[in-house]
């Protein structure tokens, strides 16, 4: 039987937690991308303007119907191809983790707005707010609010998938874990090792944002 | 006579509207002068939601003219448009007519004052105080002083209402339109709410009133309007159309509005 050595675990730590910070950074840059892109898409899809919600639409699908995998991929060894930008492994995997979040960020965001009772966007438009003004003091901040919950999940799942990155060769905390488990052939410790870092960056990320959920929660 | 011309807030002429092919209004008709109350009454679905939310271009009309104070603000002839305010234009003009909905529509992450200042910030331009005071001053007017910093979901139905009537108000409009602002509320704050659309009237304030209180269009209405199948069928005083109403339909209506105590609609309120 195979014995479980927690010295190795503790020999193994050091070099598999200077992981923690890659992986992080990868998620949450990530995430700024997904956001600063699925708002205003979501918004405009929302909107529903046809021409628009047509390229629109074809983006998020695009997104959500390839494996992040091969999105990764593709950003780091096509995109140099077409256009003449070297992007570094990291870089490469923010930038497709990004897109791909803000793809199911703009249909949660979409889901919002449009989820947000016609009637809130009725009594705006009559006390003579604009079009502009109806989304940005009224349905907005009420959609913010309301997505805070599946923000916070769509962040787990990017620490989740940021681990897909190891792929590209990126020094994340599953890759760390992949090397050293070649040099010490313990992938049982190295792994669970691996997988208990994981649980509680996730773990703590949804502890703590259920904390500021409930603080910004709309007054039932 | 052009006096009494001057004295026309809210003219519609001919007014028609389609949802695909189902036509909900069908060619209405209707004149409101100044510190007039008209109420109107019909069965469901006969396009009285449809025709204050024209009013206040919330919708789009198919055919027709609708004009405010003088001003046109919609004029389409079968489908074309002739003319339609647009843009900021068309906000402010939405502005000049206060709409309150049967499901009160109050900003749910906005304190009740919240809900009164927004717009006076945000569109009359008004600075933080200003409005603070102003809408201060109107929730007192409606008994709400010490509720200034409740959220909407800490108030009951007839305490939302009469914040959704004050905001509305706030924004000084020419005339307000009212969409059954009682039917969702229950029973024992509906005179509340009654009672602050009776001291508007009084006030002189311009009203069309969608409501199925009977007791509140005999005492408060100057004119009543029954409604169905997108048109007016029969108008006139309270008195008449409540009491000796000449249509078969609006004698159907009545009868039925009257004799289902379900509806608590024959309490006689406001008396
Ligand atoms: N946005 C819409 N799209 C399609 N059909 C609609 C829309 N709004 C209203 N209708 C239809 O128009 C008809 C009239 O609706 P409206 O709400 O004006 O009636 P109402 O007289 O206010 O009825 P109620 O007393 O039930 O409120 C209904 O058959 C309704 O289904
Ligand atoms: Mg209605």
């Amino acid at each position: 039987m195979y014995n479980f050595s927690v010295s190795v675990m503790l020999n193994a730590a050091p070099f598999i937690l200077a992981g923690v910070p890659v992986t992080l950074w990868i998620s949450v840059a990530a995430l700024a991308i997904g956001l600063m892109i699925g708002l205003p898409v979501g918004t405009l899809r929302a909107l529903n303007l046809r021409a628009l919600d047509l390229v629109l639409g074809l983006y998020v699908e695009f997104f959500r119907n390839t494996p992040v995998l091969v999105q990764i991929v593709w950003f780091y060894y096509v995109l140099p191809i077409i256009v003449r930008v070297n992007l570094s492994a990291v870089d490469a995997g923010i930038l497709a983790l990004g897109l791909n979040t803000s793809a199911y960020l703009a249909e949660i965001f979409r889901g919002g707005i449009l989820g947000t009772a016609a009637g809130q966007s009725e009594a705006a438009l009559s006390l003579g707010f604009t079009g502009v003004g109806t989304m940005r003091y009224v349905v907005l901040p009420q959609v913010t609010r309301k997505m805070l919950a599946p923000f916070v999940n769509q962040f787990v799942v990017l620490v989740k998938d940021s681990a897909l990155v190891a792929y590209i060769g990126v020094l994340d905390i599953m890759h760390r874990g992949d090397v050293v488990t070649v040099q010490s052939s313990r992938p049982l410790e190295v792994y669970t090792m691996v997988a208990a870092a994981y649980f509680v960056l996730c773990f703590a990320a949804s502890k703590l944002m259920r904390v500021i959920e409930v603080g910004f929660a709309i007054p039932q | 006579m052009k006096s009494e011309e001057s004295r026309v807030v809210l003219a519609l002429r001919d007014v028609r509207k389609s949802f695909g092919a189902h036509r909900i209004l069908d060619g209405v008709d209707l004149r409101v002068s100044r510190g007039e109350v008209v109420v109107v009454i019909g069965p469901s679905g006969s396009g009285k939601t449809t025709l204050l939310r024209c009013i206040n271009l919330l919708a789009p009309i198919d055919h027709g003219n609708i004009s405010v104070g003088g001003v046109t603000l919609t004029h389409v002839e079968d489908g074309l448009p002739i003319s339609r305010v647009r843009g900021r234009e068309l906000s402010r003009q939405r502005a000049e007519i206060g709409f309150v909905f049967q499901h009160f529509n109050l900003f749910p992450h906005l304190t009740a004052l919240g809900n009164i200042a927004l717009a006076l910030r945000k569109v009359k331009g008004m600075s933080a105080r200003e409005a603070e005071a102003y809408g201060r001053e109107l929730l007192s007017w409606v008994g709400l002083s010490d509720k200034a910093s409740a959220f909407p979901g800490h108030l009951s139905g007839g305490q939302q209402q009469r914040v959704a009537i004050v905001r509305s108000l706030a924004m000084k409009p020419r005339m307000m339109l009212f969409d059954e602002v009682t039917s969702a509320l229950d029973p024992e704050t509906i005179g509340e709410v009654l009672e602050v659309m009776q001291r508007l009237a009084d006030d002189g304030m311009t009203m069309l009133v969608v409501t199925h209180e009977i007791g509140f269009a005999r005492n408060v209405a100057g004119r009543v309007i029954f409604m169905d199948g997108g048109k007016i069928v029969e108008e006139g005083p309270p008195a008449a159309i409540l009491g000796s109403p000449r249509q078969a339909r609006t004698q159907a209506f009545l009868r039925c509005v009257l004799h289902e105590p379900s509806r608590r609609t024959h309490r006689e309120v406001g008396s």
